[in-house]
């Protein structure tokens, strides 16, 4: 997701970004001003690991939403960490910005690999095999498939 | 002669639970052992009593116990038959055909933790989806709603066995289930309503008003949402075949009387099992399996819970 959608109807929003992904989600935070709802901000600063954070997605109740806005490389963490917490895609939107790498499931050996390039075929860095890009996702991996680019 | 495979059992053993409520233990003819199921499950039962009856209870049993099943039945003010036989006719030994078990309500894996709220017998699919959860090590809790502490089924066993995770409800004491309990509810909760419509629909509403998102709210309804009066409407066939729909009848019942073997399992508006498509005509669809774009596009019913706005409806069968 890049751009921060307002969800109209819920009790509380929380908003987790650091300096730079606040700016991604100033229109929704005005939003939900003007709404009069309750919210909260978390301020992430560089390399903070998700301990404080979690701490706080815990106390919330059903019926928060939640906005995370972070360089691609960041996003992950937190998401996992929210899941964990019980967090539902219902529940929350991701929005990344920054460099976007995508992670790359090797076919052959089940490697994971990364590249900031898509179009181009890559070759897997544990089996070395050449390896074409698929837009088959996989939510379990966050990754996508990798398939033999010749036979 | 029926129109899903069958188990044949026996009734095993018969206990009264309170002044409205029996339980009943099946166990198979054969002594065979019965098919696993999974908390939320409920079965069809077959009786043969000059009409066939059929009837769903939830299995209130073990889900690990397949030696028996175990069913409550509450005698209904309005039985049309059913809860009756259960509660006048039916003795230990008699034999009953009963469905492989099936679940349209069904635990979520994603949870951390679950709710149930139940009013009155609805108490019942929640007894296996307990006992699951508490073999698995899971969180929950439960709210139930009854009448007097005397009416309340299973009062005694979910003392003994949960102690620490119920809270009741009594009308007569002037308790109610109060939906501020939804705002207390920590994120990644899932929440279990069953009981009278009402129970369920305003529990419903409150939990949405929240900003629950719908895949956390699981409701299980004994009986399809039913318009308050009830109109009569004729059917046409593909060979022009003319069924009357009388008021008191539902449009898979009017096609059975008919000997049209209409496809059925749920009768309740949840499986979809029984879906005819429809040529012509205005349905008004009370069912809980079909989208709301479904639903418009006005071109398919399920004949066990929907009726017709329109006088006639033209079937493609």
């Amino acid at each position: 997701m890049t751009e921060a959608v307002f969800v109209p109807g819920k009790r509380k929003y929380v908003f987790c970004s650091d300096q730079e992904g606040i700016k991604l989600l100033f229109n929704v935070i005005e939003q939900v001003k003007e709404e009069g709802r309750p919210y909260e901000i978390f301020k992430i600063v560089e390399n903070q690991d998700c301990l404080e954070l979690g701490e706080l997605l815990k106390k919330q109740k059903m019926g928060t939403h939640l906005y995370v806005a972070l360089p691609y490389a960041e996003l992950e963490k937190v998401r996992k960490t929210a899941e964990e917490i019980g967090f539902t895609e219902e529940e929350t939107q991701y929005i990344g910005y920054g460099n976007k790498v995508k992670r790359i499931f090797c076919c052959r050996c089940h490697g994971m690999n990364e590249t900031a390039d898509v179009q181009a075929d890559i070759l897997c860095s544990q089996c070395g095999l050449e390896l074409s890009i698929s837009d088959h996702y996989s939510v379990f991996h966050n990754a996508f498939l990798g398939f033999v680019a010749k036979l | 002669m029926y129109k899903e495979k069958t188990i044949p059992v026996y009734v095993k053993a018969i206990e009264q639970e309170n002044e409205f409520i029996r339980r009943f233990t099946l166990a198979s003819v054969n002594e065979e052992l019965l098919p696993k199921f999974s908390g939320g499950a409920h079965i069809s039962t077959y009786i043969e009593h000059g009409e066939l009856l059929v009837r769903q209870y939830s299995l209130t049993s073990n889900p690990d116990d397949t030696k028996h099943y175990q069913i409550a039945v509450r005698l209904s003010d309005t039985s049309r038959g059913g809860s009756r036989y259960w509660h006048e006719k039916m003795k230990v030994g008699d034999q009953l055909q009963i469905s492989y078990p099936k679940n349209h309500f069904p635990l979520s894996f994603k949870a951390k933790h679950h709710v149930f709220y139940a009013a009155g017998i609805g108490i019942t699919p929640f007894l296996s989806m307990m006992n699951e959860l508490h073999s698995r090590g899971s969180s929950f809790e439960l709210y139930y709603a009854s009448k007097t502490e005397e009416a309340c089924a299973f009062y005694d066993f979910l003392q003994e066995h949960y102690p620490n995770q119920y809270r009741f409800y009594f009308s007569n004491k002037r308790e109610r289930i109060n939906s501020s309990s939804l705002e207390e509810h920590p994120i990644g909760t899932h929440v279990y309503f069953c009981g009278p419509e009402s129970f369920i629909s305003d529990l419903t509403e409150s939990a949405y008003q929240l900003g629950y998102p719908p895949s956390a709210v699981h409701t299980e309804r004994f009986t399809p949402p039913q318009p308050k009066d009830m109109q009569p409407f004729n059917v046409q066939l593909k060979d022009g075949t003319l069924v009357e729909v009388a008021r008191d009848q539902t449009l898979l019942e009017a096609l059975l009387n008919k000997g049209i073997k209409a496809p059925y399992s749920c009768r309740v508006g949840r499986c979809g099992t029984c879906e005819l498509q429809v040529v012509e005509g205005e349905i008004a669809h009370y069912d809980s399996f079909f989208s709301e774009d479904q639903k418009q596009s006005q071109s398919r019913i399920l004949t066990c819970v929907s009726r017709s706005k329109s006088a006639m409806l033209v079937l493609d069968v």
